[in-house]
């Protein structure tokens, strides 16, 4: 009796909660093999692709908060998705420094083909790596090359990465982001209007 | 409790009562005397902060104001620097402010792009000796252009304060020797005071904020303070993944000693941690490398007297970490209407009202300032 109406008490309870949505599909792939990881950028409108071309535009966003921000996903499988931990940073290829880095927790929606991947109007689960304006900058953050690298952990402790180079980029007509981006940019610089998303160089001699 | 110490108080007169009054008031008295013995309000005295002299600094008085229960009021203030020796800069050294209890926070930004926040848009007011005009954001939140972070993103930050106890409304900050805060007289400053009245951050005695921004004294050289304002972008604490940690880092442009720090979240925040960072690792600095650590959202440390030098090339690293509780004021419906992702799990998301999102704001000072001050989103 007592077994009865502890499930009787937890089956109204769950209802109260109002969880009767369908389970989450949490275990993508299989658990006992590696994580295998995949990235996509998304230009914060309805556009998302895969990055896997080095050296592949990836548009800078304006984000909610200010600034310009890369949006990165994690396409995963072999994971628990629902318990992630992605650690995105851009590093510039010409001094070995970190640009910035942006941890966060990530739930990762199942797919049709078998992996998992953020949904694309979620902003909160793709890194938001804020990018510009970055007044340590000793070249342009835009339009030149920087080393994006991502690693996928979850809570029991198993990870995958992923690396590769691309040229963060702003829209051509996008006047603040030009301005704050440029190398040298100072916190309320008033930004001239000629600036054009230029093209990427040699690292400049040291 | 010192009644005459209350704002708004009656005075006490006293009074001849007939018999029957006499065991009525006796009777309200044992009454009131339970209901303070089981309730005790905080005792509270009003401030009072000394009006500065132009050869001291000047002084910024926020006019005092209510908030209404339940409710959030965010305002923006518009003032100039006042020009205090013939056009020089105005070199500050010592930051003073008297916040009322109930503040969430009281931050001074240099005013720069205008975007949808504009000095002109608002009304006309004094904050103290100076003309001003405020900017009313009430607890609109979702419209009102003083609560959108977007429109003073590339305002450099000046000064802040989170502290507003009722026994010690004070935060006196005086800048290591011969560091000062340099303005131009002139130069548009933005005022933003914001103010909670829930049952977890009570503004029982009104609102009011007073500044007072004490001029440099010594005539030999200085270096100027920078500041460094950092935000954590799309945050999200959800029900079904109730505790989360985001983490960010910061640059600065030069070689620095870092000053002052206080980390800022709402109501779900556990713990704000900043460590010293080398701007080469991508994983978290050492526990040696930690200089700030906040448990508390509602009253955080402004840690003072640091002396952190990070290495060269190298910045602040931040953690915000978060456990989700229910909203105590409005309802996860509520929670669930502003979540952007609409994912039904009472899931709070950046936004500046305490009860229904969440923020993860670093304040840090520095010195010297050399080109710069420093945000990062």
């Amino acid at each position: 009796m007592r077994a009865l109406t502890f499930l009787a008490v937890t089956a109204l309870a769950a209802g109260c909660g109002g969880d009767d949505a369908p389970p989450i599909e949490c275990t993508i792939g299989d658990p006992t093999q590696p994580i295998e990881l995949e990235l996509l950028t998304h230009d914060g409108g309805q556009t998302i692709a895969g990055l896997q071309t080095p050296m592949t535009a990836v548009p800078l966003v304006f984000p909610d908060q200010g600034g310009e921000v890369l949006l990165i996903g994690a396409r995963a499988r072999n994971l628990d998705a629902c318990a992630a931990t992605m650690t995105t940073s851009l590093r510039d290829p010409c001094t070995d420094e970190v640009v910035t880095v942006d941890v966060r927790p990530v739930h990762l929606d199942a797919t049709a083909d078998g992996w998992a991947e953020p949904r694309p109007d979620a902003r909160s689960q793709w890194a938001n790596l804020a990018v510009c304006p970055n007044a340590a900058a000793t070249r342009d953050l835009q339009g030149q090359g920087y080393l994006l690298r991502v690693v996928l952990a979850t809570d029991d402790g198993r990870s995958a990465e992923a690396s590769i180079p691309i040229v963060p980029t702003c829209a051509a007509d996008d006047i603040t982001c030009l301005c704050q981006c440029q190398a040298g940019y100072n916190l309320g610089d008033e930004c001239p209007a000629d600036l054009v998303p230029g093209t990427p160089t040699a690292c400049p001699a040291t | 409790m010192d009644l005459q110490h209350h704002a708004g108080r009656a005075p006490l007169v006293p009074v001849l009562l007939s018999d029957s009054s006499m065991r009525l008031a006796c009777s309200l008295t044992v009454a009131l005397a339970f209901v303070a013995c089981s309730d005790p309000p905080e005792p509270f005295h009003p401030w009072e902060l000394e009006v500065l002299t132009p050869s001291q600094g000047f002084s910024l008085r926020v006019p005092a104001f209510e908030v209404p229960a339940g409710h959030e009021s965010q305002n923006c203030y518009f003032v100039r620097v006042p020009d205090l020796y013939a056009g020089a800069d105005v070199l500050i050294d010592q930051v003073k402010t008297a916040i009322n209890p109930g503040s969430h926070h009281m931050n001074v930004f240099r005013v720069k792009t205008l975007v949808d926040l504009r000095p002109e848009d608002g009304v006309p007011i004094k904050l103290g000796d100076y003309d001003a005009t405020v900017i009313e954001g009430a607890d609109d939140y979702q419209h009102n252009p003083c609560w959108q972070s977007s429109n003073w993103a590339d305002w450099p930050l000046v000064a802040n304060s989170q502290h507003s106890d009722p026994n010690d409304p004070f935060t006196d900050w005086k800048l290591p020797a011969n560091v000062v805060i340099r303005f131009q007289p002139g130069e548009m400053l933005m005022v933003q005071t914001h103010y909670v009245n829930t049952s977890d951050q009570p503004t029982e005695y009104g609102a009011k904020v007073g500044i007072n921004l004490y001029q440099h004294q010594g005539t030999g050289p200085t270096q100027d303070m920078g500041t460094l304002f950092a935000t954590q972008q799309s945050i999200r604490i959800c029900q079904h993944r109730p505790s989360v940690t985001y983490s960010g880092t910061c640059k600065f442009p030069n070689p620095v000693t870092i000053i002052a720090a206080n980390g800022h979240f709402h109501k779900r925040g556990r713990q704000f941690d900043m460590f010293a960072w080398d701007g080469v690792s991508e994983q978290q600095p050492p526990e040696a490398a930690r200089f700030y650590t906040s448990q508390t959202w509602d009253d955080p440390p402004m840690t003072r007297d640091l002396a952190v030098t990070p290495p060269d090339r190298g910045g602040v690293w931040w953690n915000c970490n978060y456990e989700w509780t229910p909203p105590t004021e409005v309802t996860c419906d509520d929670v669930n209407a502003k979540d952007p992702d609409q994912a039904g799990d009472c899931c709070y998301t950046f936004g500046g009202n305490t009860d229904i999102g969440e923020h993860c704001n670093v304040f840090l000072y520095y010195y010297p300032r050399v080109d710069s001050d420093v945000f990062c989103n």
